[in-house]
């Protein structure tokens, strides 16, 4: 199963998750073990409530 | 840097290093991230201690500068305005 890497980071050195999942067993739930590669500035973080730009969703 | 500059950078700084640890919490050997935790770490403790030489105490149970008056009292209470500061968006 392959996954979309949503993420847009410009090096490819970074790769925020796998981008193909080993189906161990059938009925198996598996996470995927993200990595951060890019952050958010200081003060833009405090004002977008996260630091990590994966986990900022506003609701628009 | 004035007051409110040193509060608001110590409020964003605070803020990332809560944001970095949860994330460390499950990717202990992050090297990259460890740097910026601690960096960030680094910075936050030399504005808390400009921050106390400069005004005044930030906690009433760990400062230490107060001499012989307990300069606790005469901040200003939290819900003052001269205790609070705005963070706007496009500021960085």
């Amino acid at each position: 199963m392959r996954i979309m890497n949503t993420e847009t980071n410009n090096d490819m050195s970074c790769m925020p998750f796998e981008e193909y999942i080993k189906v161990k067993e059938l009925a198996f739930a598996y996470v995927p073990l993200q990595k951060i590669c890019s952050y958010f500035e200081p003060t833009e973080s405090l004002v977008k409530g996260t630091v990590f730009p994966s986990l900022y969703k506003p609701y628009k | 840097m004035n007051k409110e500059q040193i509060m608001k950078r110590l409020a964003v700084l605070d803020f990332i290093a809560v944001d970095l640890q949860l994330y460390l919490d499950t990717h202990p050997e992050d090297m990259e991230a460890i740097d910026k935790y601690n960096s960030v770490i680094k910075e936050a403790d030399m504005l808390r201690m400009k921050y106390e030489e400069i005004i005044g105490p930030l906690y009433s149970f760990r400062s230490s500068n107060n001499g012989d008056t307990f300069k606790w009292i005469d901040d200003p209470w939290p819900w003052q305005p001269s205790a609070n500061f705005e963070i706007n968006e496009e500021e960085n």
